[in-house]
């Protein structure tokens, strides 16, 4: 299906359908094929306990796991991120830069696209504003699920507006469609082959191993919403008038 | 009086079950795993799932189970290793390479806008409210493996000796 998507939008394109067009087909017509990151798990666990440093299944545990197939293998090359990963620095105006090797300290770069999935993520800063490492929020802010639903529960804070209408305003790397991130998008950005911090902090500079906020609510108690703990990379439900960190994403497309 | 007893333990077996069983969703939070992202295929009475979305087609019960509503059998306890080792021998629905499923991909069918359990149980009927095994080693303890919890979608890791559910996974044209 996915090859017969590509296929039909080639034809689009060269029978000179708008962009616009294209995408609206494409959204309509065929299913779409959404892309998941790898975990960035490049070496076995043994069994009981043990693991290797390297993807050799051991005697103990032979049969394939984790770091045996996906990208982690297919796409195993770390000059764009981490094992499977492939992420583009990105400055403020959205433009990447033309060393992608640079380091933090030498020149910053303000977000990172992520090639695998498409989204654009923010990158914490040290100098004051919006942007800090160290903001915290409450939850519940704009582009929170369920905001403004008739039906929605609990209490929603609006702590992080400042941080999404600010990102905005600031049109942070070209862009204004700045939102918290879904549950999935937000573990999908974890780097689960380390931790303290769970992330490729080679392109996530200044992210502190704590909790960020997803835009999910706790079906299972209206008191709580989603989070991710990026020390380990795991999910888990917190109260929502905990302060902790955001990190603002934005869709391709939208 | 032993009539009584009987008839309450009766009554607290059928309630508490009809409880147990009870899957709560909220309307306030979108549905992103309605029916109409899935696809259920019979082939030649083995139930495969694919998941329109992520392209990933999955066993429609979790180990042990079988049949159109994952009825029949008895579902299955296993440790890390034996999940693994299972995937590995697999041959269903025509398929020889099934697997157990990273972690990312085991949360992607966790459908967060319900729980007890979370998941959509049109698609995945009799899916127990339980830990299910990821294939992925967790990085801060190496006696443990990523797990999700899916009587309500959080996640964390188990020992690799301890007992959990598994649902095998395959990427179609790999």
């Amino acid at each position: 299906m996915q090859s017969k998507t590509m296929t039909m939008i080639a034809i689009l394109v060269l029978a000179n359908f708008s962009y616009a067009q294209t995408d609206l087909i494409f959204k309509t017509s065929f299913e779409f094929v959404s892309k998941l990151n790898d975990t960035g798990i490049t070496w076995s666990g043994e069994y009981p306990s043990g693991d290797l440093t390297e993807c050799t299944n051991p005697a103990s545990n032979p049969s394939p796991q984790d770091c045996n197939t996906g990208r982690d293998v297919t796409h195993n090359d770390g000059s764009d991120g981490h094992a499977g990963f492939s992420f583009t620095k990105l400055d403020a105006n959205g433009v990447p830069l033309v060393d992608q090797s640079v380091d933090y300290g030498t020149q910053t770069w303000a977000c990172v696209r992520d090639n695998v999935t498409g989204l654009v993520w923010e990158v914490k800063t040290t100098t004051a504003g919006i942007h800090h490492q160290d903001n915290t929020y409450r939850w519940g802010g704009i582009t929170a699920i369920g905001l403004g639903h008739p039906d929605a529960e609990g209490t929603y804070y609006d702590d992080w507006d400042v941080l999404v209408n600010g990102s905005n305003s600031e049109t942070l790397c070209g862009f204004d469609n700045w939102r918290v991130p879904t549950i999935d998008e937000l573990t999908g950005l974890a780097n689960y082959g380390t931790f303290n911090p769970a992330i490729d902090t080679d392109y996530f500079p200044n992210t502190v191993s704590s909790g960020f906020w997803s835009s999910l609510p706790f079906a299972g108690n209206d008191y709580a919403a989603s989070i991710v703990h990026f020390g380990g990379g795991n999910g888990y439900n917190d109260p929502r008038g905990i302060s902790s960190r955001v990190r603002l994403v934005r869709s391709p497309g939208q | 009086m032993k009539k009584i007893i009987n008839l309450a333990l009766i009554y607290f077996l059928l309630f508490s079950q009809i409880v147990l069983a009870q899957q709560t969703c909220k309307t306030y939070i979108t549905d992103e795993w309605p029916d109409s992202r899935y696809t259920v295929t019979d082939i030649s009475g083995d139930h495969v799932v694919t998941d329109k979305q992520t392209g990933l087609m999955w066993k429609q019960c979790s180990e042990g189970l079988s049949g159109s509503d994952c009825s029949v059998g008895t579902l299955a306890s296993l440790t890390w290793k034996e999940a693994l080792d299972i995937a590995d021998a697999e041959d269903f629905a025509g398929f020889a390479d099934w697997r157990v499923p990273n972690q990312k991909e085991l949360r992607t069918i966790v459908a967060r806008n319900c729980y007890s359990p979370s998941i959509n149980t049109n698609v995945f009927p009799n899916t127990p409210n339980d830990w299910f095994w990821a294939s992925s080693p967790i990085a801060t303890n190496d006696s443990n493996a990523w797990i999700v919890y899916f009587g309500s979608g959080y996640d964390g890791s188990s020992g690799r000796g301890g007992d959990g559910r598994v649902r095998l996974v395959r990427s179609p044209g790999q």
